[in-house]
C-alpha cells in the first residue's frame, strides 16, 4: 500500500480485511507531522504521547463517518490539535493553576524535559512561545515550524485566514519583543 | 513551497531565531515512531474486546451453569429464612422473654435463699401492685413447680 492516496486508504478502511492495514498505513503516513505539532503544544513527550495515542484512537472510531470532501490531513490535524488542547485544560483545572502560573508550569516541563535538547536560544525561544495566548501559540507553531498554508490553518482551527494572519503578526511581535528583553 | 508566504514569513521573522533548530530541540525516545502504530493498535484491540464484552447484559457473562447454582442457593437460603420467620412469629413474644429470663439466671441459686432475698428487701409490694400480671406470674411458677403453700405465704 506504500505510496497510496489519502482517498484510497480511507476507502480501504471500510473493507473489513483492509482496515487494519489501511489504518496503520495512515499512522505511519502522519504520525510524525502530528507528533510535532502536538509536543509544542504540550511540551512534554510523555503528554504528547497520551495525546497522539488518543488522536488515533478517535481516528479510528471515527474514520467511517469521515466526510470525504474535507481532506484526512487537515481533519487529523484538527483532533490531534483539540486533543492537545484538552489535555492542557485538564492539567490547569487538576492542578487548580490560573494561566499565568499555567504557563510557568510549562517552563518548568521544558526545562526538566530529558527529552529537550535545545540551547539556551532555543530554550528562550519556546518559553517566549509558550508565554503566548493560546491562538496565537498554535498559528506561530503551525506556521514558523510546519510551514502550514493558512487555508489548511483556517480549516484547522476553524477561523478564517484573515484572523490567522493578524495572530501570526502579533505573535512574532511579542516573540521579538521577549527575546529583546530577555 | 508556498513561496510569496515564506518570503513575507521570513521578513517577519528576522529577529526570531532560525526556525531549523525547532524540530531538533526536541527529541523523542529511540524506536518511537516505529513501536507507536503497533502500540495504537494494541490499544484498539483491547478497547474493542472491553467494548465486546460490556455490550453483554450483565447476567449473561456469568456462567449459565454458576447462574443456577447461585439461585439455587439464593432460594435455599432465603426459604430458610422464611420458614424460620413463620416458626418464631406462631411463638407469643411475652412467653420467649420469661424464658430467656429465667434461663439466664444462674443454676446454683438455691429457692430458699431467694425467698430468704425477697422477704428480707420486703419485694412482696411490689408483686402487690401488678395487679394484671400476677395472675400470669403465678401461674407461670406453679408450672415450673413452685410450692402453692409457699407462694400463698409470700403474697
Amino acid at each position: 500500500m506504500k505510496g497510496f492516496s489519502d482517498k484510497d486508504l480511507v476507502s480501504w478502511f471500510s473493507v473489513k480485511e483492509k482496515k487494519e492495514l489501511a489504518f496503520t498505513r495512515i499512522m505511519e503516513k502522519y504520525q510524525e507531522k502530528l507528533y510535532w505539532h502536538v509536543r509544542r503544544i504540550v511540551i512534554s513527550h510523555d503528554d504528547a504521547d497520551d495525546v497522539i495515542q488518543n488522536t488515533f484512537i478517535k481516528v479510528w472510531n471515527n474514520l467511517d463517518h469521515f466526510r470525504k470532501d474535507s481532506g484526512l490531513f487537515t481533519w487529523l490535524f484538527r483532533i490531534a490539535t483539540n486533543e492537545a488542547l484538552t489535555i492542557l485544560k485538564k492539567q490547569k483545572r487538576n492542578k487548580f493553576l490560573p494561566w499565568s502560573d499555567y504557563e510557568n508550569y510549562l517552563e518548568e516541563n521544558l526545562e526538566s524535559d530529558e527529552y529537550f535538547l535545545g540551547d539556551a536560544i532555543a530554550e528562550k525561544l519556546q518559553k517566549a512561545i509558550i508565554r503566548l495566548p493560546e491562538k496565537q501559540r498554535l498559528v506561530f507553531n503551525m506556521k514558523y515550524f510546519e510551514e502550514m498554508k493558512y487555508e489548511d490553518m483556517a480549516e484547522i482551527l476553524g477561523t478564517s485566514v484573515g484572523a490567522l494572519k493578524a495572530s501570526y503578526h502579533h505573535a512574532v511581535k511579542k516573540i521579538e519583543n521577549y527575546l529583546k528583553e530577555g | 513551497m508556498y513561496g510569496g508566504e515564506k518570503m513575507k514569513r521570513d521578513k517577519n521573522i528576522e529577529h526570531i531565531p532560525n526556525k531549523a533548530s525547532g524540530r531538533e530541540d526536541f527529541r523523542v525516545p529511540e524506536g518511537y515512531f516505529e513501536q507507536l502504530p503497533g502500540r495504537v493498535m494494541e490499544e484498539i484491540r483491547s478497547g474493542e474486546k472491553d467494548r465486546v464484552t460490556e455490550s453483554k447484559p450483565a447476567l449473561l457473562r456469568i456462567n449459565p451453569v454458576f447462574a443456577m447454582a447461585a439461585a439455587v442457593i439464593a432460594f435455599a437460603v432465603i426459604g430458610y429464612f422464611f420458614v424460620q420467620y413463620l416458626h418464631t412469629s406462631d411463638t407469643p413474644a411475652v412467653m420467649s422473654d420469661h424464658i430467656v429470663s429465667y434461663s439466664s439466671l444462674p443454676d446454683d441459686i438455691n429457692e430458699d435463699v431467694l425467698y430468704e432475698y425477697i422477704e428480707k428487701e420486703n419485694i412482696s409490694a411490689g408483686f402487690s401492685v401488678i395487679d394484671e400480671d400476677s395472675g400470669t406470674i403465678i401461674d407461670y411458677l406453679m408450672d415450673e413447680g413452685v410450692d402453692e403453700s409457699l407462694l400463698a405465704q409470700q403474697l
